[in-house]
């Protein structure tokens, strides 16, 4: 059976997860760990790290330390996201060519898709690593309120770092994969997601192995982090009325606040109190030395993020009304995300539920075994389940006077299919441009454009005369296709929109190569490091028994050219080490193998051991 | 579902009309429901009332396992194969929850008791009830024919899901919301979202990911928005209304329908009953008048031997001159045969005779005794002679001889006495001496004086004494008559 894993990318920490004989797995790394932060870092002798080792060194290279990419990945450069985080991040974050958003690390710019394909790409090695053997197709969750173009984006980073996304599904859709597999359910659910970076929540309806959802809604800028930022501020005011020193210049000092502000969040979750401890925090240039020593309790950590709590809240409240949900229909509340240990969010979302949340799921790792299960659910038949998702954001056209015309509604099941007939709105028009969007904006400029083109060729005629029939589908892999016909001339022209991550077709193939010679080379440089770790112990195991075999063999001519063949040996092995070429120290291995057993041989003979 | 003949019932033995046979004899192999309508030209209403009727009687059995011939150009894969049939099992398990079972058929028929007769052999069992035929709970959609030019072997599909396919979708524009899930209508919310759920498995890409689709691709995708659609106006109760209600007619026209036939069937059973009980009763009565008859036979061969009997004796009795025996005979056979004349006429005349050898033997015993001088012990000797042959003679002397004890009596016998002499004198029968009748006449004349009826006495004295001039009894008797 192919290999083919689910992957849970998130804001901060990304998770891969695979079906092993029909039970969804989460599959560690190599540090045993189960989750993996998504920070991806260029060390100062340009190397990529990726994971733990990034997250490790981000205190002493915040600069060069990518994280919380997700909140970028498929936005604009104008977008107000891109200049929120502009202000936040320690990194630098610049305009790419096509109006889309870049990261600068040491010398190069990267693209976002490129700095979250280092880290599927870890994933994929990950998996790989775990299962014995390639792994080449991905379910890859994205959070519920992304758009097109943030899918797009996600799904171009699985293609750079070598995964076949074969498809994007919701996290909270997921999750209530995650919950209901296995089980006979008949039930109905909300799912909420607070993760590092989006918050989401949907209703789904589950059944005889289908899991319907019934309507998705969320906010891509709430999250984790957000609530890390009030902590940040608040000890940062703090810290510069104690002290009279302003920090928000110091990058070094604000990436240790913030990781401080983070382990201080996570540990409120369980104790009451917490302390942050920073000592050296802050060096004037006249030498003088500031520590962080804040005690933060739990109380005060809610009243920070209260209004925070409380947008969900709203969020949630407005998604039931809009789907004509009552509360009372809800058999089950599953919460997501490590966000939702915070105990002010479970008696929050309890309260307003009117239900004890579900404890049944893992909030970190529920998401990518649901992406697992969707995998499994498309390539192997035997697993029975049937996902029927809902398109997050309206689709339409632009029509005249700038207005955004709904062809496809927020929460419609996909696949779907819907038209609409327009007329020319001038005299003697002979072409129509059509400019797909995607939003909630009465106003097209303010929604998403996907994609445009031109229907030409239509019959001259007085304005309002000529009809098009301008036909959207969405098929059940989110792919958006437009279809336009001049009613007149049946003649028909059709596009399938692909939304834009950013990059052009060029840059993508380019990136894919680039990183397939990278996997090419660590696959090497891993290959090289086994055979140098194995070649330096047999050198060792060889030259301990060196002395007892020169003294037994060197009486006889046969002797003496046997040690100074092994003499060669050891020098060919050395040399290959120094020079790291993998192919030549191989053989020397095997070479090596050969003097160790015939070593052995004589020392045992002799009896001398 | 997939039928097949059920070899443990013979057809020729089923009342089955020839319509019904000729779908039966259509059933070649295993096909299924839309073959055999295909196959039967009669139209799908027509044979599948036809295909209810034949399972019930058990002629069709339903094929567990569906027989479908696996296309060559389909990949062996086994994974495919199994989810092909979860599907199928899901669907015949849908099936069976919704169909109900035929009952009825295993229930014996008693013999109708209690009218039984060793004349009648008992009618023969009536067929067992058939319960109202369910109307299915899913929709049938009959798929395209197997020749359509648009099937296409290659493809990851079933060549027979592919024809259901294309049916539903050449006929999306005019399909119910409830066709489009397969659900026949009904108010229950549950049962439509279970419906839409298999409609999803049926029509959702993703249930086939990874199977070349090729043009069903979009046919699936097309169903599924109208499965969804559907699945959404089904939640209104306005557009179910109408379907279900629809739907209800039908199943009341069926049960109308089923009820005509059952009441047709009591009808006719209870017409033949009544001709049976008819039958029956006209037998007894023929039966009753037989032994009527009979019975009377053998009474008048009784009677008739007994008259026999009682005139054997009579005449043996006449010939013994025993006519009082006789008489007897002919009184006891008179009465049983009152209204032979001949047997009256001889009672008539032997008691007659019987009468006078009486008297006559009574008058000559008092004549005897009177001689002897027991004058008073011959008396009711004479009256009984009187009683028994009236005749003048008879009358007279019983007159005579109770007129000192019974006065009364003595007048009775004196007038009847004078009645009888009238009317022996008018038949002339009798020739009486003159003296005789002057004896005659004084016995009369003494019995009305004893009465009190001097005057009659006198006139009978002075006939007395016309016969026989100067009797002195005559004179005395007047002379009586006279002082009285």
């Amino acid at each position: 059976m192919e290999n083919v894993v689910g992957i849970d990318l998130g804001t901060t920490n990304t998770c891969v997860a695979i079906v092993e004989d029909g039970v969804p797995t989460v599959i560690p790394n190599k540090g045993g760990y189960k989750t993996t932060p998504s920070m991806v870092a260029i060390s100062e002798s340009s190397k990529r790290l990726v994971g733990h080792i990034a997250k490790r060194q981000a205190v002493t290279n915040a600069q060069n330390t990518v994280y919380a990419a997700k909140r970028l990945i498929g936005r604009r450069w104008e977008s107000p996201a891109a200049h929120a985080v502009q202000q936040s991040c320690p990194y630098t974050v610049v305009e790419g060519p096509h109006g889309d958003v870049r990261i600068r690390l040491r010398d190069s710019v990267y693209s976002i898709p490129e700095t979250s394909a280092f880290i599927l790409q870890e994933m994929k090695l990950v998996a790989e690593q775990y299962l014995g053997g390639t792994v080449e197709r991905a379910v890859i969750t994205v959070p519920a309120y992304f758009n097109d173009n943030q899918r797009q984006a996600t799904k171009d980073a699985g293609r750079i770092a070598g995964l076949d996304v074969i498809r994007i599904i919701n996290e909270p859709t997921a999750a209530a994969l995650a919950y209901g597999f296995g089980k006979d359910l008949e039930r109905k659910v909300a799912v909420y997601d607070l993760g590092g970076g989006t918050f989401d929540i949907s209703i789904l309806d589950i059944g005889r192995g289908v899991f319907e959802v019934i309507s998705t809604a969320g906010d891509t800028f709430l999250g984790g982090e957000d609530f890390d930022v009030r902590v940040m501020d608040a000890l940062i005011q703090s810290f510069q009325e104690k002290t009279g020193v302003d920090v928000a210049d110091d990058r070094m000092a604000l990436q240790r606040i913030k990781d401080a502000a983070e382990k201080a969040r996570c540990e409120l979750s369980v104790a009451r109190e917490a302390l942050v401890d920073l000592p050296f925090l802050y060096t004037t240039p006249s030498s003088q030395t500031f520590h962080m020593q804040e005690p933060l309790s739990r109380d005060t950590l809610e009243e920070l993020t209260r209004d925070l709590v409380e947008r969900t809240i709203n969020i949630c409240d407005k998604t039931l009304r809009d789907a004509k949900i009552d509360k009372s229909d809800l058999d089950d509340v599953i919460l997501v995300g490590g966000m939702t240990r915070m105990p002010l969010i479970q008696s929050r979302v309890a309260e307003f539920f009117g239900l004890e949340p579900c404890k049944g799921v893992h909030p970190d790792e529920v998401v990518a075994l649901g992406a697992s299960i969707q995998a499994a659910a498309l390539v192997d038949e035997a697993i029975d389940v049937l996902l029927l998702d809902v398109t997050p954001h309206s689709l339409g056209i632009m029509i005249v006077g700038g207005y955004f015309h709904r062809l496809i509604e927020q929460n419609t099941t996909v696949p779907t299919e819907a038209s609409h007939i327009f007329t020319t709105v001038r005299d003697n028009q002979t072409s129509v441009k059509i400019l797909v969007l995607q939003g909630e904006n009465d106003k097209a400029t303010d929604n998403e454009l996907l994609g445009e083109f031109i229907l030409s060729g239509l019959r001259k005629a007085p304005k309002g005369e000529v009809e098009v029939e301008v036909t959207f589908s969405i098929s059940a892999d989110g792919l958006v296709s437009v279809a336009a016909k001049d009613l007149e001339t049946g003649r028909e022209q059709s596009i399938t929109v692909t939304a834009t991550s950013g990059l052009t077709e060029d840059e993508l193939q380019k990136l894919v190569e680039s990183s397939q010679h990278y996997m090419v080379e660590v696959r090497a440089s891993e290959e090289f490091e086994r055979q140098r770790q194995q070649a330096e112990r047999l050198i060792a195991d060889v030259r301990d028994l060196f002395p007892q075999v020169q003294g037994i063999m060197s009486g006889t001519s046969f002797g003496r050219d046997a040690i100074s063949k092994a003499e060669g040996v050891l020098d060919r092995a050395e040399k290959g080490i120094k020079s790291q070429d993998a192919r030549s120290l191989e053989e020397v291995v095997e070479s090596l193998e050969r003097t160790l057993n015939m070593f052995r041989g004589v020392v045992s003979k002799t009896g001398l051991v | 579902m997939r039928l097949a003949l059920n070899p443990q019932v013979r057809a020729e033995t089923l009342p089955l009309d020839p319509q019904e046979y000729f779908v039966l004899s259509r059933v070649e192999g295993q096909p299924s429901v839309g073959e055999i309508i295909g196959v039967s030209g009669l139209g799908p209403a027509v044979t599948e009332q036809i295909l209810e009727k034949l399972l019930e009687l058990g002629a069709l059995a339903r094929v567990e396992a569906p027989a479908r011939p696996s296309t060559p150009t389909r990949p062996p894969h086994e994974r495919r194969a199994r989810a092909d049939e979860r599907r199928r099992t899901r669907l015949r398990q849908q099936l069976a929850a919704q169909v109900r079972p035929p009952a009825g058929a295993a229930k014996p028929q008693r013999a109708p008791t209690g009218t039984a007769h060793a004349v009648a052999s008992p009618p023969p069992p009536p067929p067992p009830e058939p319960e109202p035929e369910p109307l299915p709970d899913t929709v049938f959609i009959e798929p395209v024919p197997g020749d359509d030019a648009r099937l296409d072997p290659s493809l990851g599909l079933a060549v027979y899901d592919q024809r259901v396919l294309l049916a539903m979708d050449d006929r999306r524009q005019t399909l119910s919301p409830y066709e489009f899930l397969g659900l026949a209508p009904t108010d229950d919310l549950k049962a439509i979202r279970a419906a839409f759920r298999d409609a999803s498995r049926r029509f959702h890409p993703d249930a086939y990911h990874g199977r070349s689709l090729g043009s069903f691709g979009g046919v699936m995708s097309r169903l599924f928005v109208d499965a969804k659609a559907a699945y959404g106006a089904l939640q209104r109760a306005d557009v179910r209304a109408p379907l279900v209600a629809e739907r209800e007619a039908e199943l009341e026209r069926r049960r109308q329908r089923q009820q005509q036939r059952r009441e047709a069937a009591a009808a006719a059973e209870a017409l033949a009953r009544n001709e049976r009980e008819a039958e029956a009763a006209q037998r007894r009565a023929a039966r009753a008048a037989q032994r009527a008859e009979r019975e009377r036979e053998r009474i008048n061969t009784a009677r008739r031997a007994k008259v026999a009997e009682y005139l054997q004796g009579a005449a043996a009795a006449e010939g013994m001159e025993n006519f009082a025996a006789a008489a007897n005979n002919y009184r006891l056979a008179l009465q049983i045969e009152p209204e032979d004349q001949d047997i009256r006429a001889r009672w008539e005349s032997t008691r007659a005779k019987a009468r006078r050898i009486r008297a006559k033997d009574a008058y000559s015993r008092a004549c005897s005794l009177i001689d002897l001088g027991h004058a008073s012990e011959a008396t009711p000797l004479l009256v009984e002679a009187a009683q028994a042959d009236p005749t003048t003679e008879h009358l007279a002397h019983a007159a005579d001889a109770v007129r000192d004890q019974d006065p009364v009596q003595a007048r009775e016998l004196a007038m009847a006495a004078l009645r009888a002499m009238g009317e022996e004198d008018k038949e002339g029968k009798v020739k009486r001496r003159p003296t005789v009748e002057a004896d005659l006449r004084l016995m009369i004349g003494r019995a009305f004086l004893a009465a009190g009826q001097s005057q009659s006495a006198r006139q009978q004295a002075v006939l007395a004494q016309r016969l026989r001039p100067s009797d002195p009894k005559a004179r005395a008797l007047l002379k009586s008559a006279k002082v009285t």
